[in-house]
């Protein structure tokens, strides 16, 4: 059994996790949209930015373009969908628990941090190439410092559940934005680079990219740590640790966890595209309650002391 | 000229062959060619400083991806001009047809002369050219292959003369190499000079391995549902490796060399971690001479023993087909012309250099005594060996061709030096002219031949200088093909397909910005 962890501090590393896991998909989404308007011309790039904005939740602003849409993905540090915004918020969830992460994780979220507006401001001069390349190898970095520092306790645990509800959320946002029935070849790889799986993906397939396999792929493959499968049996290896052996139902993080994951398992190859849209809300939908039940359950504990309160007026 | 300080005295100090090439952006009378204003404009807001630093980041780009060539064991980065070639859809629809066409032409010939040779009965190809071609190879008589497609993948160098034509100066269906730097320049180019491309419809090139693997796998043998390709390069230390492992991994197909490779009676297997499997369709990076050492070079250790004997059983496929060097033998190239009349009933969108034939004792004679105006090739050379340029050469190297061309006339062949047109090129800091060429790729699927748009663009970078290639200081440089493509892959009215904004992001932790209030109060 690991040992137990200050609810506060759970919830800042859990947000930590995602956090760092939003700033690495919200970079390979823009440099592969961006890169994508560029080479296959989309000439003013306003569907791309369109996309991109949908997929992070934003709000389309009448005639933005490409460039305005990704500086404000990059910058704007009032939104938590930017990488700034993202990165500011897990270095702050960071500061407050140094005292239980490996020295060199902080340092590594601190420095990247503090180098971003630098970073930034030479996009100017070459654009967004190496601003997002650095952002990539950055959280490269924290992650490979978390996977190789931590001891696999409460702090990890819950640092890689943030990351993986997050990843499943990335992947499911990117999946809605694409129309399946009519989406053209390049639509298909773009959706397959930014989620960092066209290289294993063409591997699997020997080159062939065709709707069903790249929706199957995406959802639901064994192998690839990015496919919402993956990502949500990992999120629930994480919770069982967590709960070291204790009973959980349905309604418990772990319970929704399982049961999103056991949904994309057991459908049949061919209804995996029926309601496709219904089914993406549902597991946008049910990555927010997982998130609401993990608060409830390790941070807030509000559902044992509902219990109580309502034993003692009985 | 309009283009601001950049382009000041461009092309100024152009002397001979150079001052009368065709220029590709600047026309006679100084005005820029449409399609370049664009570009001209961005750099030259840029100014020499900016476009001085983008070039060094594309070098290092290049390296830090390593995109390299290899040249007498050292990998060296090819280097890519910040200006890109740029040609307008009317210009490059004639080169693609033309492409097609003679790739087209050329199929048919290679059926005809692996079967019946018609057209050596029809007396339109002496016999002995065929003969005594060195790519000819007797073996490959009756390898029909599944599709009919012989050359999956070809290069075809086209050069524009002094008047701005394009002309087909070499065929290459054997194994044309170049592509990955097609690919590699677009994305460099994009990511360290994205300002040049707003605004510019220009046609994509990275379907180019969709395209390939399509061909590939349509040239399966027949009753195969899902076949397995393979790529099989020579290795590590060959100049082009760079580009098998890129064209590998963008189709998801193994890299293979010939170690990796068995045949058990008339099947090929590849040697895994799962044991045997069968392998349908090779798409081969080495020479005909390499292939399988029970067929040609016994002492070949980079082939696969048996595989021939595989594709002619109908069990393997290997592309581009054996025996193809027949076809862009340089002797042979004289007669592409007729051949696309003969095959075809079409006249030649493209034509040819005009091209002197050896054997001909008067005509050897002629040719040689000029030999310091000509330019004499190697009928089976490529990558620049075996080439001459009588203008550049010494008065020795020409006297040693002289007693070559004599020993064995058939080998050569002589052409006039055409100045190819220039390009304004960033050399040393300086907007230059220098020399261009142009390989336009194209893959035959069997129904189609799908040219890929622009191809790739070596440049000389030596003033004055003719010679292209990797290996003897050429650079290459991203080539555009603007407007004319199909639609962009994504542009739909507003109206018609809203995307449905996904719903906002979660955030946390709870109660962060009140938290953050009150410690603060506590410092105080």
């Amino acid at each position: 059994m690991t040992q137990a962890l200050l609810s506060r501090v759970a919830e800042s590393i859990f947000w930590v996790g995602r956090y760092v896991e939003r700033a690495e998909g919200t970079a390979r989404i823009l440099d592969v949209s961006v890169f994508q308007a560029l080479e296959q011309s989309d000439v003013e790039g306003g569907h791309a930015a369109r996309r991109l904005l949908a997929v992070m939740g934003l709000p389309d602003m009448e005639n933005e373009t490409l460039w305005q849409a990704t500086e404000r993905l990059a910058t704007d540090p009032t939104s938590r969908s930017s990488i700034a915004g993202a990165l500011a918020a897990a270095r702050e969830n960071t500061r407050g628990v140094r005292h239980v992460v490996p020295v060199e994780f902080w340092e590594h979220i601190n420095a990247t941090w503090s180098a971003l507006p630098r970073e930034w401001e030479a996009t100017r001069r070459h654009g967004p190439a190496p601003f997002l390349s650095f952002v990539k190898s950055q959280v490269a970095g924290m992650t490979g410092l978390a996977d190789t520092m931590m001891s696999r306790d409460q702090t990890w645990l819950f640092f890689t559940l943030g990351r993986c509800l997050e990843r499943t959320d990335v992947v499911a946002r990117q999946l809605a934005t694409v129309e399946f029935e009519e989406v053209f070849d390049s639509g298909l790889v773009m959706l397959l680079r930014s989620c960092g799986g066209y290289e294993p993906y063409l591997r699997l397939s020997q080159g062939v990219v065709e709707p069903g396999r790249v929706l199957d792929f995406l959802l639901r493959d064994r192998l690839f740590p990015r496919s919402a499968f993956a990502s949500l049996t990992l999120a629930e290896e994480c919770l069982d640790q967590i709960n070291a052996g204790r009973q959980s139902n349905w309604e418990d993080a772990r319970g929704l966890v399982g049961l999103a994951r056991a949904e994309l398992e057991y459908s049949a190859p061919a209804t995996l595209s029926r309601g496709l849209e219904t089914r993406l809300e549902r597991l946008q939908a049910s990555i927010s309650s997982v998130s609401d039940a993990v608060t409830r359950r390790y941070f807030a504990q509000d559902l044992p002391t509902q219990w109580r309160t309502g034993g003692d007026g009985g | 000229m309009a283009v601001g300080d950049l382009f000041d005295g461009y092309g100024a100090g152009a002397r001979g062959l150079t001052d009368a090439a065709f220029d590709e952006m600047v026309a006679k009378d100084g005005t820029t060619r449409g399609p370049y204003a664009g570009v001209a404009s961005s750099l030259s807001q840029m100014g020499p400083e900016d476009v001085s630093a983008r070039a060094t980041r594309l070098a290092r780009a290049f390296m830090d991806q390593g995109v390299t060539f290899d040249l007498d064991g050292e990998e060296r980065p090819f280097p890519l001009d910040v200006v890109p070639r740029i040609f307008t859809a009317t210009e490059w629809n004639q080169v693609s047809d033309g492409v097609a066409q003679r790739v087209r032409a050329l199929e048919a010939f290679l059926a005809d002369i692996y079967g019946a040779a018609r057209i050596v009965s029809d007396g339109l190809i002496p016999h002995a050219v065929i003969t005594s071609s060195p790519g000819f190879v007797r073996a490959a008589h009756g390898l029909a292959p599944p599709n009919g497609v012989r050359i999956h993948v070809a290069g075809i160098d086209v050069i524009r003369d002094e008047e701005g034509e394009f002309r087909v100066l070499e065929d290459n269906v054997r194994s044309p190499s170049g592509v990955s730097y097609v690919l590699a320049n677009r994305a460099a180019m994009s990511r360290v000079l994205p300002e040049l491309f707003w605004g510019q419809p220009i046609q994509m090139v990275t379907d180019y391995p969709a395209h390939l693997i399509h061909a590939l796998r349509r040239a399966a043998p027949a009753g195969v549902q899902d076949p397995t390709v393979v790529v099989l390069t020579p290795g590590v230390h060959n100049s082009a490796f760079y580009e098998h492992a890129l064209l590998a991994r963008l189709m998801g197909v193994h890299l293979v060399e010939g170690r990796d490779l068995v045949c058990h009676g008339t099947d090929v297997f590849l040697r895994t971690t799962e044991g045997e499997v069968p392998v349908h369709v090779i798409y081969r990076r080495i020479d005909d001479d390499y292939l399988d050492p029970l067929q040609f070079r016994p002492d070949s250790l980079v082939g696969c023993p048996g595989v021939l004997n595989a594709a002619r059983a109908g069990r393997v496929t290997i592309t581009n087909g054996v025996g193809n060097g027949v076809a862009d033998d340089k002797l042979v190239y004289a007669y592409v012309p007729e051949m696309i009349r003969y095959y075809l009933s079409e006249d030649p969108i493209l034509q040819n250099v005009e091209t002197m034939h050896l054997v001909d004792d008067k005509v050897r004679a002629d040719a040689l005594s000029r030999r310091d105006q000509l330019v004499f090739k190697r009928v089976d050379g490529s990558g620049g060996k075996g080439l001459v340029i009588g203008t550049e050469a010494t008065g020795a190297e020409l006297d040693e061709l002289a007693i070559e061309v004599e020993a064995d006339p058939r080998q050569w062949i002589a052409q006039r030096v055409v100045a190819l047109s220039t390009s304004p090129t960033w050399v040393d800091h300086d907007m230059v002219r220098r020399h261009v060429d142009l390989r336009p790729f194209a893959v035959n699927d069997g129904e189609n031949v799908w040219v890929l748009p622009g191809g790739l663009t070596r440049v000389a970078l030596q003033e004055g200088g003719l010679v292209v290639n990797s290996s003897q200081g050429g650079g290459s440089k991203d080539t555009w093909v603007v407007g004319g493509g199909p639609p962009a892959p994504a542009l739909p009215p507003r109206q018609q397909a809203p995307i449905s904004a996904g719903p906002p992001m979660d955030a946390g932790p709870r109660g962060e910005s009140e938290n953050g209030r009150q410690q603060q109060q506590q410092q105080q």
